[in-house]
């Protein structure tokens, strides 16, 4: 690894903080809980430093540590995590607003491998091949992935009518 | 669907970041940097740190083949500033957990000197992971024979890494060390200094003259003195105290490239001490 490298990382870590609470947030829905994941995942990115080759990469290779934090924090602390509120409507004037929270609940009743997905793709504005870096597998694998968690959303929100 | 998934957008974005998110991430940062003797601090522009293997992955330490395998893939950069490269892995088993730093020199513009070096880190380190590895053993084994679960156990913890002291265009100062976490007595500890300009590993005799030891007795018999002044009783006295470095005494350089001599715990002083340090002055 070298200084440069390690900066450039810090730096990334900084400018990006936000982003990477509100897709903590996104999985467990706590606060503190998105607050402990964001820690670990820095703590395991610097430590890891040394892995990072092409700095070019350092936002798919930082996701890759927070979504794979995130995920087997879910996994360990199934039970135990509340849930916080769900946040207030930005714009009001929405008139689907009801259908709109339907589909934000269901995006937390997906499996952690589709909700990753979606929220990669429309809340974090990922490019599929981005996806693919950080879920390491390839862009088909990640294409047909994204279709199948729209399909299950939509049948989701259908089930419950 | 993709339409109402931008409204969720905004539900998702629009939650509040908790004022304590910037403090914590800043703190971390500091402390991971804190942690980690090999992010380098030093004027190091001459030095450059190389990662060897790519990915944590699981090598079987008593395979020979494996390790030399691996060493062939270390990618040595043609850039003649870099000194530095670590073999590094992890591994994780029932008996232990190894989180292993080998460093290696590399780019000396002398190979078998830097061969030289690096067979024989490689070597001390190697020999220390598969002894820790037997007493992993033995002490699991004995751990269930006295009633422990296999449940209960934990795996031992074994470090290998490297401190960077000095770094120059001139001089490269370090030192490689194996730690475990099954008692400290089990702390080794291998200080390298090297002369760049003539490749060769620098001695005592070599900066400060015939009369070493006792320029450098003399400053650390001072230094005791001193330190005994002010109320640090640590140190031994009469015939257990500090009388004379030895021939092959550690050393290191400092940032400033001053010599730093180094003594093992209980070797001039109790163990609250620690690893007694006495930088030692140039006399002309």
């Amino acid at each position: 690894m070298s200084t440069y490298n390690y900066n450039k990382i810090v730096e990334y870590i900084e400018t990006s903080q936000n982003d990477f609470y509100l897709l903590a947030y996104g999985y467990v829905k706590n606060r503190e809980a998105a607050l402990d994941i964001v820690q670990d995942s820095i703590y395991k990115a610097l430590s890891s430093a040394n892995k990072l080759r092409n700095i070019e990469y350092v936002k798919t290779w930082f996701y890759r540590i927070l979504v794979n934090t995130s995920i087997s924090y879910l996994r360990k602390n199934k039970r135990i995590i509340l849930s916080d509120k769900v946040p207030e409507m930005v714009s009001p004037e929405n008139k689907n607003l009801a259908e709109i929270y339907d589909l934000y609940d269901a995006i937390d009743k997906l499996d952690p491998k589709f909700k990753t997905i979606v929220m990669l793709r429309y809340f974090e504005d990922m490019k599929i091949d981005e996806i693919a870096k950080v879920l390491d597998c390839n862009i088909n694998t990640t294409k047909s992935r994204l279709y199948a968690s729209l399909g299950k959303l939509k049948s989701i929100i259908e089930g419950e009518g | 669907m993709e339409k109402k998934l931008k409204e969720v957008k905004k539900l998702y974005i629009n939650q509040e970041i908790p004022e304590e998110l910037k403090i914590m991430v800043n703190k971390t940062i500091k402390d991971s940097k804190d942690r980690k003797t090999r992010s380098f601090r030093y004027k190091a522009a001459s030095v450059a740190a190389v990662v060897a293997i790519s990915g944590s992955f699981i090598v079987g330490l008593n395979t020979n083949e494996a390790f030399a395998k691996t060493i062939d893939e270390i990618p040595i950069l043609k850039n003649i500033a870099d000194v530095f490269t670590f073999k590094d892995y992890e591994m994780h088993s029932e008996l232990i957990n190894e989180d292993i730093n080998i460093p290696a020199v590399v780019g000396l513009g002398d190979e078998k000197f830097e061969q030289k070096i690096n067979d024989e880190i490689y070597e001390k380190m190697t020999a220390h992971i598969s002894e820790a590895e037997q007493r992993a053993a033995e002490y699991k084994e004995a751990y269930i024979a006295t009633g422990g679960t296999e449940e209960d156990y934990r795996p031992i913890d074994v470090v290998v890494d490297y401190k960077l002291y000095h770094a120059d265009e001139n001089y490269l100062s370090f030192a490689v060390y194996q730690t475990e976490s099954l008692a400290s007595a089990y702390f080794e500890i291998y200080y390298y200094n090297i002369n760049l300009k003539t490749n060769e590993t620098m001695t005592l005799e070599s900066i400060f003259g015939k009369d070493y030891k006792n320029i450098i007795n003399k400053q650390i018999a001072d230094q005791i003195q001193e330190r005994i002044q002010n109320q640090d009783c640590g140190y031994f006295k009469g015939d257990a105290g500090f009388k004379s470095i030895a021939d092959n005494q550690n050393f290191y350089l400092n940032e400033d490239g001053k010599v730093v001599i180094i003594f093992d715990k209980y070797e001039i002083a109790s163990g609250g001490t620690g690893r007694p340090e006495f930088v030692i002055e140039q006399v002309k």
